[in-house]
């Protein structure tokens, strides 16, 4: 397949994606592993379609994208759906994804460590062994908040349950990006003009995209039309280029301006709303090349990768169980949710992919690919325990009509011209959520 | 940053100015301290940099009532690898693939601004101003070119004069070659609408392609000038019109497809014309058809034999917005200055003796045709411009004929520089000046006046 006959076929997959907009939180699965799975199947481990030289000349395309992504994040964070996501929600989510994040890091370096000989004959010294820990961490922190949209659009659940879940989902995407950050700052382009301690690095990203977010909402004051985009866009790839120069993260950056641009632009609100549209027109063909580049052969060769990828695994259910118990304990309005919220906890989506693949695109080679399979593997965990629980844990706390409840509702025929509303849009209407005005700050 | 005219306070200046020295700034830091030996990084940045760059220069010098063309030319001049050093020749180079895709938009858009209305009731100017342009113009700097070879044309100055007179014949098609590139750019910036504008859109797009016809016969003659053993041969003029004949009934159904898909579907218009831009550009290629003559049909079908033509030309206008910086920016950053340094002296004789002839043959062909006063005044100042067009055509000189091809190449990559640089300046003035700038009503006294003057 020729570079162009790629290209096509990811400007097919954005033309789907841009057209699956809002109902299509429904369509597929919530994690995008389908489209993993199809870039898997298309790469040059399988059907060898897609070979390595293309995916390596795609490279800067996948690049802005994951820097996009994590852009339309930080633009949105703290937000669902245009309402302010409550402190003690936000404080909870990233409680979660932290714990999560150190005791799988904690796990996987315990893990080294203790087989150390076995690490140093496949490559892993040192100080690879914290990049793998610390990465490992990063991409198995986070709860996806794409599991419970899709609930909610499939079976149109409601209540606080549902709401603080999307609300956890939506806040813990800044520990694993933070984490990434950190990470890269540990370990910085080679080459570069000075050296500098990697707390300063990482000041130095945070510094970066917090300018580029306050230029690009100077530049954005007045701006109509394309001037809008090209703004946008201008300082997206000026941000990215620049992070990736000196070996800073990239997604970690964007998302740090995304941020800083919805902190300091009046036109936030207009800005999301035209930027949200473009998330899964830019996903879809990422998480395809994601796929295509997915390398699981060191991981088979390797007892020890092997293992690692496992503990990841079990690290981040029992993380999660526990942090499903916090949850409860911090959260009243949780507990009807049952001990198993943690199960529920379990879902993976873009992020920790994103993270994955940044980390496969930094660090080449057997850890990057380690990183990137963990990040896959805990998607799919989550869509095996995930997702199906939480339908069952939201039905049992009453937040999805099922259809026996609907049909002992004694149906009374309404006046003639009443429109009748569905059992559904009554449960909507008695969890509707406050404006975003309405709630307190 | 704004789309509106110079009517911005100092503040909204100030805040340009000082975004533009922290974008500098920032591309200046990355430079020094991380070598990127010419990575992807470099691409990605540099390609940031001169969207942001080029968009704000154009709103600083906005104040001079230059087009913003002009602007997107000067920040990649001075950020490109001979003044700042700031993105180097490799990724200029790679930047390469967004030229494709703003051709493919650049074409179509000017094929929807075309209109069978407007083409019908200025045909016979039209072809008064092709054939003067073309004949008088082929003529004057062949002929200049002739003249200064001995003296001033390193590569000519040995060669025989049948081959001198060969290699000015091929210079004169050159010369009457013009740019759509920078035609629309200007007219996106402005909004213009009237008859200068109709005009130089109908002349600009249809010279396209009678400068590749002329081409292909020029070489044919040109070539046994040159080679005493060569002949003349026809073969170029078959396979040049299986190339038109070829991209006008592509492009045509394309033009009918696009016109169906706008009309039963109308979504996602961006990825559409992005898929067009570089996907069936490549097909073309393959077929040995040119690109941009078929993407001009095709624009030219949905404008004129659907109902889908404004929305077309919206959504083409949403999508070349941020490409046109780009590709002006790159192109500035791409301009080779020292050989500019090098050969000033002989590109300012010919650039300028194309400007005179270009002046006067305007002025002739207007009176034959009895044009409006508006062209008749000013119809010269649109034609000045050259660039990717003209570049392009030296570049297949260069192949046909390598025992001097680089060396006329280089020439006119010089000479294209100074008409990329002047020519859009002067085509915003005359539009300016006639008030078709953001389509201003023309005032009847002016009009009256200019007529008064002219008999």
């Amino acid at each position: 397949m020729s570079a162009i006959a790629l290209l096509m076929g990811l400007l097919v997959l954005s033309y789907l994606g841009s057209l699956l907009v809002g109902a299509g939180k429904k369509r597929g699965l919530p994690s995008g592993l389908e489209f993993i799975g199809l870039g898997f199947a298309v790469g040059p481990l399988a059907l060898g379609l897609v070979e390595r030289p293309m995916i390596v000349e795609f490279e800067p395309i996948v690049q802005v994208a994951l820097g996009w992504l994590a852009f339309v994040v930080g633009l949105d964070f703290g937000r669902v759906e245009g309402r302010r996501v409550r402190r003690v929600s936000t404080a909870i989510g990233i409680g979660c994804a932290v714990l999560t994040g150190v005791v799988v890091a904690g796990a996987v370096l315990t893990l080294v460590r203790s087989s150390r000989e076995h690490a140093r004959a496949h490559g892993i010294d040192d100080g690879s062994a914290l990049l793998l820990a610390a990465g490992t961490g990063a991409v198995a922190a986070e709860s996806a908040r794409t599991a419970i949209d899709w609930v909610q659009a499939r079976w149109g659940a409601r209540g606080p349950v549902s709401r603080l879940l999307v609300d956890i989902g939506a806040s813990d995407d800044l520990a694993p990006l933070v984490a990434a950050g950190i990470i890269f700052a540990i370990a910085p382009s080679t080459g570069l003009a000075f050296a500098l301690p990697a707390w300063a690095w990482f000041g130095v990203s945070v510094a970066l995209g917090a300018l580029l977010g306050t230029v690009t909402a100077m530049l954005l004051r007045g701006a109509e039309g394309d001037a809008v985009w090209g703004a946008l866009i201008g300082t997206l790839l000026l941000g990215v280029g620049a992070a990736a120069r000196f070996g800073l993260c990239t997604i970690f950056v964007t998302f740090v301006m995304g941020i800083a641009l919805a902190a300091a632009s009046p036109s936030r609100r207009a800005l999301r709303k035209m930027v949200s549209p473009t998330e899964r027109a830019v996903l879809y063909p990422l998480l395809l090349l994601a796929g295509a580049r997915l390398d699981p052969r060191p991981v088979f060769e390797s007892r020890i990768l092997l293992a690692l990828v496992a503990l990841v695994l079990l690290a981040r259910i029992a993380a999660k169980m526990v942090a499903g118990v916090i949850v409860r304990a911090a959260a009243p309005e949780s507990r009807p949710a049952g001990p198993l919220l943690g199960i529920v906890l379990l879902s993976s989506g873009p992020v920790s992919t994103a993270c994955g693949l940044v980390f496969a695109l930094r660090f080449p080679g057997a850890i990057g690919d380690t990183l990137l399979v963990c990040a896959v593997a805990s998607a799919i965990l989550g869509e095996l325990l995930s997702t199906l629980s939480l339908r069952a844990m939201l039905t049992e706390a009453g937040e999805i009509a099922t259809v026996a409840s609907a049909s002992r509702t004694p149906s009374v025929p309404p006046p003639a011209g009443t429109p009748v509303p569905s059992s559904l849009t009554l449960l909507a209407a008695s969890h509707a959520s406050p404006s975003d005005e309405e709630l307190p700050p | 940053m704004s789309d509106r005219g110079p009517t911005k306070g100092l503040r909204a200046r100030a805040v340009e100015a000082s975004s533009l020295a922290i974008v500098f700034g920032l591309l200046w830091l990355c430079t020094k301290n991380a070598p990127a030996h010419h990575d992807d990084a470099s691409l990605v940045a540099g390609l940031g940099f001169l969207l942001l760059a080029g968009t704000l220069t154009s709103a600083l010098i906005e104040v001079l009532r230059v087009p913003h063309l002009t602007g997107y030319l000067l920040a990649g001049m001075l950020a490109g690898p001979h003044v700042f050093h700031l993105i180097d020749h490799a990724s200029v180079k790679r930047l390469e693939p967004v030229n494709t895709l703003t051709l493919a938009l650049i074409a179509l858009a000017g094929g929807c601004e075309l209109r069978i209305d407007a083409l019908r009731k200025g045909l016979s100017s039209l072809l008064v101003a092709m054939v003067v342009q073309c004949v008088l113009g082929l003529a004057f700097v062949g002929g200049v070119f002739w003249l200064a070879a001995p003296a001033m044309i390193p590569f000519a100055k040995n060669m025989p004069t049948l081959a001198v007179a060969g290699v000015a014949l091929l210079w004169g098609i050159l010369a009457i070659s013009r740019s759509p590139s920078a035609t629309l750019g200007v007219l996106s910036q402005t909004r213009a609408e009237g008859p200068l504008t109709t005009f130089t859109l109908g002349f600009v797009m249809s010279s396209d392609v009678v400068v590749v016809v002329l081409l292909a016969g020029a070489i044919g003659i040109a070539r046994p000038m040159m080679d005493p053993s060569a002949v003349f041969s026809l073969q170029a003029f078959g396979a040049l019109g299986h190339e038109i004949v070829g991209s006008v009934s592509v492009g045509t159904s394309l033009g009918l497809v696009l016109a169906f898909y706008l009309k039963v579907v109308g979504r996602q218009l961006l990825v559409v014309l992005i898929a067009l831009g570089f996907g069936a550009t490549e097909v073309l290629r393959y077929l040995h058809f040119d690109p941009v003559l078929a993407f001009l049909v095709a624009g030219f079908v949905v404008q004129n034999l659907s109902k889908q033509g404004d929305r077309f030309m919206h959504a083409i206008e949403g999508a070349s917005g941020v490409v046109y910086v780009v590709f002006f920016a790159s192109a500035g950053a791409h301009l080779d200055l020292p050989l500019l340094r090098e050969l000033w002296p002989v590109a300012l004789l010919l650039a300028g003796s194309r400007a005179f002839i270009t002046f006067v043959s305007a002025k002739l062909s207007s009176r034959l045709a009895n044009d409006p006063p508006r062209i008749r005044e000013w119809g010269w100042a649109p034609l000045i411009s050259q660039a990717g067009l003209t570049l392009g055509l030296s570049a297949v000189i260069a192949r046909e004929f390598p025992a001097f091809g680089e060396s006329f190449r280089a020439l006119a990559i010089a000479t294209v520089a100074l008409n990329e640089v002047a020519g859009p300046i002067l085509f915003k003035l005359a539009l300016d000046r006639t008030h078709e700038s953001r389509g201003h009503a023309p005032l009847l006294a002016e009009g009256d006046e200019s007529e008064a003057r002219s008999t």
